[in-house]
């Protein structure tokens, strides 16, 4: 099993880096369409690349859907829009190819939830279950009502999404299309955190350098490097299983969805203890507004939290675990 | 990046698995006394060497195979998936095989590196001592020169398998009036010699695995040393780099095959049915998975020629982490009674995870040092 990055995707990794750097806030969506980071399948980019990307995107916090349009366009062309899936249900366990929202008569009901970015989003991707299979609707965000719930990330604005008799632009694939996607979607809003949390980690090494307290860098005290020491690890296993559930992906393992269960399942967990170290690490100078730290806290949390929080990828672990058991 | 495994190594695989379908012991049939349990894990040993798979990847003149490291992977991970017991060549496979190949002369890995692999010499490995375990390089046991070849004097402790052991390579003071670091050599003490005594302990599983070392006046010939006088630290950073690192993928295997263990026990026991416990055993099969992965990506660059770095510390936190999490979920999902010997002697075992090797607190160290670049205290 050969983990390693190759030239061309170093290569990549950067030049999305310098992209994002350079490009103003109005402007990145389409220049990352220009570049070529929606093209998947065939000489095109794979789940690896796109976590690349994700992560890159994450780096930097860029307000934007890439990790959620790049899962839909893993499994779909849909000509690089800006499409959200809308994996979530209210009031229902985590399972994305087992939707209670319904198409009748050519139309679709239901209702969603947790869907990020929702309000910039053209289009949306909704599994519905039509005469006793699941589906994917593809429909206008403009069809739906979208309705802002309290979040700690106003930038991804998780919302409720809710569809009464629309009628959709067009119905793709099936439920393990669905499953793709969710798998992919995990993946790399898992590749998303932990650019953030990378970023973030990052920050407080430097700043452990410089802040001096007793007479000496706070970074000479064991308690800080030893918490510094535990992010990178975090941090690092974190890219490892994302790596191994893109990978697996593109290989299309048998095992793929496991696989992306549990690199959510621990990414989720592992970011949100890098930022928490990293709060740490800062001391009060955190708690201003203006200082970055907490909105790579909001962003971790919040993207911990897409398409399945860590808890729900824990129970569809431990679900495997017992249903092979008996 | 590929995770499928090359036609050479599917090849591999399937050949090793072949072997242990006819060869691989039963558990019911490995001794339980010790001294009879080591002649019969040596015979295991032996009959996996004479098939190709011990030493696999080390060079050929020397009794190993000569192939790519990759390939001894494989074939560890296989003897692991199987329930195959462990070598009794640990040490000398993991540690000063390692050490010889990479600073011995031709003389010493010609005398030395076949009998490891076939099992005919074990090696026991004398760098702890009841002064200087953490702070390794404050270990005060001295070598002295003379015409006789060196002489050394003083007490090593925690000596795995140190009363099974043919060769044990000693970390000695020999040149005092050096920086701590500089003035330390690595020596081969035959464990027959006058003046050595060795004294197995009980630990806390009920074995007595590991044993304490007194050297009074222990007569070593000149040649040997292993690399050049003061070398010896560098060669004990080396070969602790690459137990660290290399271990962590059978290991993991070993790991998963315990999960399994424990996912029938507790089918077996009427507890699996609660959430509870299924999430506990979810959340101890994903330090193991991203073990696995972790393992797979960091070793990556030294299966492609590079050395094992600092990077194996955090490789080594997580091999800790998955292996006590999983011994303790052991024993909440099972209770103390349901657990049984088998779990009772891993979970205790477990505990000694996060110190042999290089203390958890050690590997933070190391990564703070030298991967993070913080400035120092
Ligand atoms: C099962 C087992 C098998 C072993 N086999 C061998 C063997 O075959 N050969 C061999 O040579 N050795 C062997 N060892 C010894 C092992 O390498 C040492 O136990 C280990 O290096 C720690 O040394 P110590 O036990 O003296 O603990 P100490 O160094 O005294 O540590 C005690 C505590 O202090 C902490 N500490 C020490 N220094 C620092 C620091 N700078 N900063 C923060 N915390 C610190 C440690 O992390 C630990 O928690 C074995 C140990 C075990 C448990």
């Amino acid at each position: 099993m050969d983990l390693q990055l190759t030239d061309e995707q170093r290569w990549l990794a950067e030049s999305v880096d310098e992209l994002v750097a350079r490009a103003d806030a109005g402007s990145v969506w389409r220049s990352l369409g220009e570049f070529g980071a929606f093209e998947v399948g065939g000489d095109g980019l794979g789940a690896v690349e796109l976590a690349l990307i994700a992560r890159g995107l994450g780096a930097r916090l860029a307000p934007l859907p890439y990790a959620d349009a790049a899962a839909v366009h893993y499994a779909l062309d849909l000509g690089g829009a800006a499409v959200v899936p809308c994996l979530a249900e209210p009031g229902r366990r985590y399972a994305p190819a087992e939707p209670a929202t319904a198409i009748v008569d050519g139309r679709v009901s239901g209702e969603k939830d947790a869907v990020p970015y929702a309000a910039a989003a053209e289009l949306f991707a909704v599994p519905a279950t039509a005469d006793g299979d699941a589906v994917l609707a593809i429909v206008s965000a403009t069809r739906t009502s979208i309705e802002a719930r309290p979040t700690l990330d106003e930038t991804v604005a998780p919302a409720h999404v809710r569809l009464e008799e629309v009628e959709p632009e067009s119905i793709e694939g099936d439920a393990e299309t669905i499953r793709t996607i969710a798998a992919a979607a995990a993946v790399l809003v898992s590749a998303e955190a932990v650019g953030a949390a990378g970023s973030l980690h990052e920050l407080a090494r430097e700043y452990a350098g410089q802040r001096r307290q007793f007479g000496r860098p706070i970074a000479g005290f064991q308690a800080l490097r030893h918490i510094l020491a535990d992010m990178y690890v975090q941090l690092e296993s974190a890219w490892s299983s994302v790596l191994y559930a893109a990978a697996s992906l593109d290989e299309r393992d048998a095992d793929a969805t496991r696989a992306s269960a549990i690199s959510k399942a621990y990414a989720a967990r592992a970011t949100q203890q890098v930022a928490h170290g990293a709060l740490q690490v800062f001391g009060g100078i955190a708690f201003t507004a203006e200082h970055p730290a907490h909105r790579h806290l909001r962003r971790i949390v919040v993207r911990g939290g897409s398409y399945g929080s860590a808890r729900d990828h824990e129970r569809a672990v431990a679900r495997s675990l017992a249903r092979a058991a008996s | 990046m590929k995770l499928a495994l090359e036609p050479a190594e599917q090849l591999l695989q399937e050949d090793v698995r072949a072997f242990l379908a006819t060869h691989a012991p039963d558990a019911s049939e490995i001794p339980h006394a010790l001294d009879d349990r080591m002649a019969f894990l040596r015979e295991w040993q032996a009959r996996c060497y004479e098939a190709g798979f011990v030493g696999r990847a080390w060079p050929a003149e020397f009794g190993g195979g000569g192939r790519p490291t990759s390939e001894q992977i494989v074939v560890d991970q296989e003897l692991a998936a199987a329930g195959a017991p462990e070598f009794p060549s640990v040490v000398g496979l993991d540690v000063l095989g390692p050490a010889i190949l990479a600073f011995g002369t031709d003389e010493q890995r010609a005398r030395y590196v076949r009998p490891i692999l076939a099992a005919e010499e074990l090696w026991a490995q004398g760098f702890s001592e009841p002064e200087a375990g953490s702070d390794l390089a404050s270990l005060r046991t001295t070598a002295v020169e003379t015409d006789e070849g060196w002489v050394l004097n003083g007490q090593k402790t925690w000596i795995s398998w140190g009363q099974f052991a043919r060769w044990c390579g000693v970390l000695a003071r020999t040149d005092p009036e050096l920086p701590k670091h500089k003035g330390i050599s690595l020596l081969v003490v035959d464990m027959a010699s006058p003046g050595l005594e060795v004294r197995p302990m009980e630990q806390i599983t009920g074995h007595a695995e590991f044993c304490e070392l007194f050297l009074d006046d222990v007569v070593v010939p000149s040649e040997n040393m292993l690399g050049g006088r003061g070398d010896g630290w560098k060669i004990a950073m080396h070969v602790v780099g690459h137990e660290r690192g290399t271990a962590a993928l059978p290991r993991q295997v070993m790991l998963r095959t315990w999960l399994d263990r424990l996912v029938a026990d507790a089918a077996a026991a009427g507890v699996l049915a609660d959430e509870r416990a299924q999430d506990e055993l979810a959340r101890a099969l994903i330090e193991i998975e991203v073990l696995r992965h972790h393992a797979s990506r960091t070793m990556a660059a030294f299966l492609n020629g590079g050395a094992v770095g600092p990077e194996s510390s955090g490789v080594k936190l997580l091999m800790a982490q998955a292996e006590q999490t999983l011994c303790a979920t052991a024993l909440d999902v099972l209770g103390d009674a349901g657990a049984g010997p088998f779990w009772h002697e891993r979970y205790l075992y477990s505990r000694a995870a996060s110190v042999y090797g290089g203390t958890q607190q050690i590997q933070r160290d190391i990564i703070a040092n030298r991967i993070l670049s913080l400035p120092a205290e």
